[in-house]
């Protein structure tokens, strides 16, 4: 089902008043319906159906003091919950209803219709509630919660961002009274404030200091080497003359023990100690296994190894003296490096001297270490002094270091904590201009909707009570509340609550104008409007402007449906006079009874009336003449009153036909004229003219049919045929068509400047002025 | 105010649009960014990025 599909029919079984099956058909073609009906003939039961189908709830039970569970009074006389049954049939398809437990069940749920209801007893709500109910009201065209959460989000965030500026700016101040402390450390300089000065100060070339650091400790180091050098040569020196000593003693033990040994004992040194291992193999041996002599045999053994003892000493007094050999050969070696180490350390130290460009305050010593080692020592006692100042230059340097960086961390600190308090002094005046942007716009968008509500109020309002309405009618939203909507209307000039100083009617008015103004805003396209018997306690005055502003407003909906019991509305639109611009539906309701429940009747109007009994094959003439005698009073009556034709004055201003036909004469009557137009032509629609004065010429002739025939009884009707009161009659249904359309009523309206007319332009009345 | 946009998503665009002829906003986010602002989920950060996002834009442009 669309949302926005024509109504068929609602079909209403056990269900409030009707205890039967109730279904009114909705007439194709037709978006508004007039249910009239008297007091307890079940027009609200039809509201009450759709609004069932619609919200699941019947409204009219509140407010009753029937306590909780008002579903228990949805079910008619004698029916239960189960019973109930609501079916709207559209254009595209259908909505049921049913009850099921306590709750009403919707199928399909998703093509339940929109409506928007308004019942007598709730036509104060929004006049009477509180601005904050009225808000309530009015909210669902002003929601903007969502939009409201991401500004809110913003300014938070312009206030995180305010307090990080704040925060930034005193860590700004603390960096720059840091600056200060090394700025005063380091004495004022004129001219320079102390962010100035840090910079310059870090600028400064030669405030590389570890250049200077890394030098002087190259230097210090070669110089702690030359130091060493005449030391070591003292050493060196001694363990030369130490190892030439050594091997002068053991070159004596080597003489010594090689007098001990008998010459050629060394070349017999292999035969001697093979005889010894034979002789330690066998002991007993009673021969020299060379020489196999027996003499000297039992001495053999010991013989050979004293001989081979001798030659023992003598191997180890050989090896003493190598090693003091080769240990004199190694001091002699340390004592010729010591010449090159010495070069080396030199160079080092003219390398470290001369690599660098010295601060002032660095002693140097004014020559080279001398080339002889043996001049060193004079050397450093001539510039020792020199050297023993350079760790204090060094530490100096060190601490200036230190100083430095530590201005640089505070220099760098008081950059950052600078820099971030200016980029949000950038940056906070933007965030700044867009919430500025975001509030200013809401509210001119809140106050937008809220004033074209209002001014559609003022407008329909205007409709009913010309210039009480336009500019007149205001909603403004109380600035220190929020969600709170003030309800104002001007009276004698002066902004008051309409509470105060309006009539019960114009409250009700003004308390519809604000519901059907609402009910527009919200895809009226798609919406059902239900006006439940509204018109209660508009005084007479009013009415017809209430009803042609209801009219007018239900074009833009879905379809409208009105119930009343207001009888002269019925009457009026029976007669035509209170015809809407658009065709209408007329639904009568008859008096309800327990059997019958709900029923429609029918509401035909006079002129069908008429021409019903003129479709008589045998007509009633008394019946006739009376109806059409009728039908003609209120033609001239309309057309005496449009044109201002002279009647007789009387009392009640009751007026005959023989007041008002003669009243229509002369210029006017030659002048009358009716265009009927035909819309299902075309475009443009066919027109037929209708001149009115020979109309009423002929009724004019025989006008005394209606009294003699129709009035009274009247032995002179005795002389009349019956056709000179149909004739009469069809004159009268002659006129009365060519005047009155059956779907838009009569040309009263004057809007066009040239002519008179009805809503829908299917009549047009000639002249517009009184011929003078 | 069309018939399907919620009364957020109308008055984001509004917003929306002004903020972008403010400067604040960039012009080539402006669906986006309706959408984020209309849903409530625009968030202080966002916030913070987008307009110094535009600053940026405009500072190149």
């Amino acid at each position: 089902m669309t949302a926005t599909s024509p109504l068929k029919s609602l079909a209403i079984t056990a269900f409030r008043g009707s205890t039967g099956t109730f279904t009114l058909p909705f007439e194709k073609g037709r978006k508004l319906t007039l249910v009239y009906g008297e007091n307890g003939t079940g027009k609200t039961t039809i509201c009450d159906a759709l609004e069932l189908l619609a919200h699941e709830r019947v409204s009219s039970l509140d407010g009753y003091g029937l306590g909780k569970g008002l579903e228990k009074y949805w079910p008619s006389a004698g029916k239960t919950a189960a019973d109930i049954s609501i079916l709207l049939e559209t254009g595209s398809g259908s909505c049921a209803g049913i009850v099921v437990g306590k709750a009403a069940q919707i199928t399909p749920a998703a093509d339940r219709p929109k409506i928007e209801l308004l019942r007598r007893q709730q036509i104060l709500n929004l006049i009477q509630a509180q601005p904050k109910e009225r808000y309530d009201a009015i909210k669902r065209f002003i929601d903007i919660g969502t939009f409201e959460a991401s500004e809110e989000a913003l300014r938070q965030q312009g206030k995180a961002l305010t307090d990080e500026r704040k925060t930034a700016a005193q860590a700004e101040d603390q960096s720059l009274e840091e600056l200060q402390g090394f700025y005063d450390t380091a004495g004022v300089q004129e001219g320079l404030n102390p962010v100035d000065w840090a910079k310059q100060k870090l600028a400064e070339p030669d405030a590389n200091l570890d250049g200077d650091i890394g030098s002087i400790g190259k230097l210090r180091s070669a110089f702690d080497g030359l130091k060493l050098v005449p030391e070591r040569l003292t050493t060196r020196q001694e363990a030369v003359t130490d190892a030439t000593a050594h091997l002068g003693s053991a070159e004596a033990d080597l003489a010594t023990a090689a007098a001990a040994v008998t010459e050629g004992a060394a070349e017999t040194l292999a035969v001697l100690e093979a005889g010894s291992k034979f002789l330690h193999d066998h002991p007993n041996a009673a021969e020299c296994p060379l020489c196999l002599s027996a003499e000297n045999a039992a001495t053999l053994a010991s013989d050979l190894a004293n001989r081979l003892a001798h030659l023992g000493q003598l191997r180890t007094a050989t090896n003493t003296r190598q090693q003091r050999a080769v240990a004199l050969t190694g001091a002699q070696t340390a004592l010729t490096q010591l010449d090159a180490d010495y070069a080396t350390a030199v160079a080092a130290y003219v390398s470290a001297k001369d690599g660098h460009t010295w601060k002032a305050e660095v002693q140097l010593p004014a020559d080279v270490p001398p080339s002889a080692i043996a001049s060193l020592q004079s050397w450093i006692t001539t510039n020792e002094a020199h050297a023993e100042s350079w760790p204090a230059v060094e530490a100096a340097w060190r601490d200036e270091k230190k100083f430095a960086a530590s201005l640089k961390a505070a220099s760098d600190r008081y950059d950052q904590n600078l820099s971030k308090r200016v980029e949000l002094d950038v940056l906070l005046p933007l965030m700044d201009s867009a919430l500025q942007h975001c509030v200013d716009q809401r509210q001119a968008f809140t106050n937008k909707i809220i004033g074209e509500i209002a001014e559609e109020v003022g407008t329909l309002y205007e409709k009913v009570h010309p210039g009480e309405g336009l500019d007149k009618i205001a909603l403004p939203l109380d600035p220190n509340k929020r969600a709170s909507i003030e309800l104002e209307a001007k009276f004698s000039g002066k902004d008051v609550p309409p509470q105060a100083y309006f009539s019960q009617s114009h409250l009700d008015t003004l308390g519809l104008c604000v519901f059907l103004a609402l009910a527009a805003r919200d895809r009226p396209g798609e919406t059902i409007l239900i006006l439940d018997d509204v018109l209660g306690s508009v005084d007479e005055p009013h009415v017809e402007r209430v009803v042609s502003m209801i009219y007018e407003v239900s074009e833009g909906f879905r379809h409208t449906i009105v119930t009343t019991h207001y009888r002269p509305w019925r009457e009026k639109f029976r007669w035509g006079f209170l015809k809407p611009d658009q065709v209408c539906q007329f639904a009568e309701l008859k008096l309800w009874t327990l059997a019958d429940g709900m029923a429609l009747t029918g509401s035909v109007p006079e002129i069908e009336r008429l021409k019903v009994l003129l479709a008589d094959p045998t007509p009633d003439i008394q019946s006739i003449c009376a109806k059409a005698g009728v039908i003609l009073e209120a033609l001239l009556d309309f057309i005496t009153l449009k044109f201002g034709c002279a009647v007789p004055r009387r009392p009640a201003g009751t007026y005959t036909l023989g007041d008002l036909l003669p009243a229509v004469n002369g210029k006017l009557l030659a002048a009358l004229k009716i265009e009927a137009l035909d819309y299902s032509v075309g475009p443009p629609p066919a027109i037929t003219a209708i001149e009115l004065k020979p109309i009423l010429d002929q009724i004019t002739a025989i006008a005394q049919t209606r009294n003699v025939m129709g009035a009274h009884f009247n032995e002179l009707a005795f002389d009349l045929y019956p056709s000179d009161g149909v004739n009469f009659a069809k004159l009268v249904e002659q006129l009365a068509d060519a005047i009155i359309c059956p779907d838009h009523g009569w040309p009263g309206k004057d809007k066009s400047g040239s002519y008179w007319n009805n809503g829908g332009d299917t009549r047009r009345l000639h002249p517009l002025k009184k011929p003078a | 105010m069309s018939d399907t946009e919620s009364p957020s998503e109308a008055l984001s665009g509004e917003v929306v649009d002004r903020l972008i002829a403010a400067g604040l906003l960039r012009a080539d986010k402006r669906d986006a960014l309706v959408s984020k602002i209309a849903g409530g989920e625009m968030k202080g950060g966002d916030w913070r990025v987008e307009i110094d996002l535009a600053q940026l834009k405009g500072a190149q442009e």
